[in-house]
């Protein structure tokens, strides 16, 4: 619903489309004088220190890799994901393509619907969107060009290269396995990436937002695979293998699409490792 | 700076990494499990507040109380099989009565429209303020 609990303060922050100094006091007036309003990304209470880490993320500058920002701007909203990995469609010339997730886009697709921006530049628009009810994937997929494709994942600011080797095959992952996420505010500090446990690996659910089914989504622990808004899109991995893009948290828990129904509803053939 | 993994080290997990990712890994997936376990006891409290994992030293546990919070501490460490990584901090509001907040301010969702405040959707926007999972 777009509001935080921060525990730590002992605040709750609303996010709203609009906050004004009226907003705000209609708010605690009738919520309490610990409710802030709010607009934007907000700073992450319990990951402040990285502001250069995040900038890096923003800005222009090619390749194009895992865990960077991703603005997708359309009629519908303007708003902030993480791109996942970078894939092809084999062909005499392949085409190259960086995945996100459906949702960001609205669970729209083509060049009426918009574009999609890095770092302030014009990427693409959405060509193709698996994002609607009963689907195996919340992917979407925005054109690249051929130079600017990469199998890097930008882990870490000194990891900007993590190199991705494989992806992993449908519905391999085990209840238990270690994955990790590189998303745009996931706060994977120093050699500790963003990792936890899976605990569903076949998880179903409802997205209230949209009224959709997904299915077949993988669910992971909440007290180590960190995500918030902003980090949707994102890319999982484990190891230098491909294992999913990042949708969202459902239940408390982080919760990702599988790399081999996204690449299948795209028609790809893998993610970029060469 | 690039980083490889070195393909040599194939460690218990099934994938892919170096010594020293190993045992981060392995120590992070210790406090993950520690903190499930303690949370198991403290969330049920009616003056529990919140716990956390402080990655950026290096992966303590962080429980906090609006009250009792000795009390609470050595309870919790008694329980802990790591109590080196565990801290209990004070609160000032308890995790029930924030999410009765949050609740209040979900439910009234469409109420707040009508007066012109409309909040931000989840995840799709990216810009709203969002929730961490811990």
């Amino acid at each position: 619903m777009g509001t935080r609990i921060d525990w730590q303060s002992g605040r709750v922050t609303v996010g709203i489309e609009d906050p004004s100094a009226a907003a705000q006091a209609a708010l605690r007036a009738a919520y309490g004088d610990n409710v802030d309003a709010e607009a934007g990304a907000a700073p992450d209470p319990h990951h402040t220190g990285h502001g250069s880490y995040d900038a890096r993320r923003d800005d222009y500058d090619p390749p194009v890799r895992g865990g960077i920002r991703l603005t997708f701007d359309n009629w519908y909203r303007t708003g902030y994901c993480s791109s996942a990995f970078v894939a092809y469609r084999r062909g005499t010339y392949p085409d190259y393509y960086v995945l996100s997730a459906g949702h960001c886009a609205g669970g729209y697709e083509g060049s009426g619907q918009g574009r999609v921006l890095w770092g302030g530049r014009r990427l693409n628009h959405v060509t193709s969107n698996s994002f609607e009810d009963g689907s195996y994937s919340d992917s979407a997929i925005v054109p690249i060009r051929s130079a600017v494709r990469s199998r890097w994942v930008y882990v870490q600011p000194d990891w900007r290269a993590w190199q991705i080797h494989s992806s992993i095959p449908a519905m391999s992952e085990q209840v238990g396995h270690v994955t990790c996420m590189a998303g745009v505010y996931n706060p994977g500090t120093l050699r500790a990436q963003n990792c936890g446990t899976i605990l569903d690996n076949n998880y179903n659910f409802f997205d209230t937002e949209y009224g959709h089914w997904l299915r077949r989504f993988v669910q992971m622990a909440g007290s180590g695979y960190h995500c918030r808004d902003g980090d949707s899109g994102g890319a999982v991995y484990a190891g230098s293998q491909a294992w999913g893009i990042h949708y969202g948290a459902t239940r408390g828990n982080c919760t990702y699409s599988r790399i081999a129904y996204a690449l299948q509803a795209h028609r790809l053939t893998d993610v970029v490792t060469f | 700076m690039a980083y490889v993994p070195d393909p040599r080290e194939f460690g218990s997990l099934g994938f892919h990494l170096t010594l020293a990712e190993r045992l981060e890994l392995q120590t992070r997936m210790m406090m993950q499990a520690q903190g499930r376990e303690l949370w198991a006891y403290a969330s049920g409290l009616p003056d529990y507040a919140g716990m956390r994992l402080d990655h950026a030293a290096g992966g303590r546990l962080v429980f906090g109380f609006t009250d009792g919070v000795e009390t609470h501490r050595r309870e919790l460490l008694r329980r802990a099989s790591h109590p080196a990584r565990l801290d209990v901090v004070l609160a000032p509001v308890s995790r029930e009565d924030l999410e009765a907040q949050r609740s209040r301010i979900e439910f009234d969702r469409e109420r707040l429209a009508a007066q012109g405040i409309r909040l931000w959707a989840p995840e799709s926007t990216g810009r709203a303020a969002g929730s961490l999972s811990a």
